[in-house]
């Protein structure tokens, strides 16, 4: 019998929090998270999760890669290798996390980000370019 | 031809009936096979969509529940933008409103009784959906007008259906517990989601793609799908299925656009 009768092989997987914007103009903003075996899954998953909006893009980042450079107001060490890095953060409780844009960062992740986008910063954090799932891309509304 | 119809060939380029035409006028001989092939895609569509629907409480994962009641709503949505169509077909059936509404619905046998386990969805997913989803892409350039947008906007849905079922096809092969099933509801679904094409010479397909209905006949799809479901299938191995010359076609109902009787 298949997993309904007994669930015996209920997948494990990865987190991906999911960012996605309404408007081109917009920033990409945290809009949740799913659970998913896989990049496809996820993909699937975020598209068929989020449906509240009509999505100009959508982006799934595994939450493995992500890097905390700001947790509640502390800097936290975050020593990465050289790279381009994605940042994302947010200033107030009440407000998503928000994509800020991509940094090329060499040892230091936080000078980096901060020499980027300042200081204050409530939560920060980053992710290596390229490491996100593209769920939905310039739609134009055309896609739900 | 008033100012909206010019922009209404302008925006539909080569289509040969637009939206208020006669299509039995344009078509001709055709006209049945374009009447058949669009009730037995919006019937299918409605009874796929409620056998989904019947996961949307109960898939392994959470994820999995609310994508099955997206795919649901996706596939009922299908169906909603074809039944429209039927009021341009005088001698069309009557609109789906609940599975009970008609005897003859056009659909394929499996769909006539709830998915009886995840990997039995997961393989209506992988198959039946993409079969549907083959002819669908055939008809985005249709020489019948109406059938262009519904059919362009059904395909950006189904992208997301084609996601889930590779990356769910790619699981259940992973897992010792749900392995065998997987194979075996594939191998139950396969000659159903084949045989929706009909034989290599199908009267129907043939038809349609000679009129521009369609761009490809039955071979072509059947072609088509097999190679699309190949990729989908490539982590179960090889399931030794067989090809549309190895299939028992006695049962074929041309009519229900069905093999199993």
């Amino acid at each position: 019998m298949g997993l309904r009768k007994g669930n015996a092989a209920k997948p494990s997987g990865s987190v991906y929090d999911v960012f996605a914007k309404t408007r081109k103009e917009q920033a990409l903003h945290h809009i949740g998270d799913v659970l998913a075996p896989g990049k496809g899954l996820a993909k699937a998953y975020a598209y068929q999760m989020y449906q509240e909006s009509t999505w100009h893009d959508m982006l799934a980042v595994p939450r493995a890669r992500i890097v905390t450079i700001v947790d509640d107001g502390e800097s936290l060490p975050a020593s990465v290798s050289s790279g381009s890095w994605v940042v994302c953060g947010r200033k107030e409780k009440a407000e998503p996390l928000e994509l800020l844009g991509p940094i090329d960062a060499a040892g230091d992740l936080a000078a980096a980000a901060a020499e980027a986008f300042g200081e204050g910063w409530l939560e920060l954090a980053a992710w290596p370019d390229g490491s996100a799932v593209v769920v939905l891309l310039d739609t134009e509304g055309k896609v739900r | 031809m008033g100012l909206e119809d010019r922009e209404r060939y302008f925006r539909d380029g080569d289509a040969r009936v637009l939206k208020g035409e006669d299509p039995r006028e344009a078509f001709g001989d055709a006209y049945p096979a374009l009447r058949a092939l669009v009730v037995a895609l919006a019937d299918n569509k409605f009874v796929l969509g409620r056998r989904y629907g019947e996961w949307a409480c109960s898939g392994p994962t959470l994820e999995a529940s609310v994508s099955a009641a997206a795919m649901a709503g996706d596939e009922m949505g299908h169906a909603r933008a074809l039944y429209p169509l039927f009021r341009e077909f005088p001698d069309a059936p009557k609109a789906l409103e609940r599975e009970t509404d008609r005897d003859d619905i056009h659909r394929a046998a499996f769909l006539g009784r709830s998915l009886p386990s995840w990997p039995a969805f997961i393989a209506a997913n992988a198959l039946f959906d993409l079969a549907l989803s083959t002819l669908i892409e055939s008809a985005v350039d249709s020489a019948y007008a109406p059938l262009r947008h519904p059919m362009k906007k059904i395909l950006q849905e189904e992208a997301f259906h084609h996601e889930h079922a590779t990356g769910w096809m790619e699981a259940l092969a992973g897992m010792p517990g749900a392995r065998a099933e997987t194979e075996e509801r594939v191998r139950e679904i396969w000659p159903e989601a084949l045989g929706w094409f009909g034989p290599d010479d199908d009267e129907t397909l043939a038809r349609a793609a000679a009129a521009g209905i369609v761009a490809d006949d039955a071979g072509a799809l059947a072609t088509r799908f097999v190679a699309a479901a190949e990729q989908v299938l490539e982590p179960l191995g090889a399931l030794g299925l067989p090809g549309p010359g190895a299939l028992d076609w006695s049962g074929w109902d041309p009519a229900r656009r069905r093999l199993v009787p």
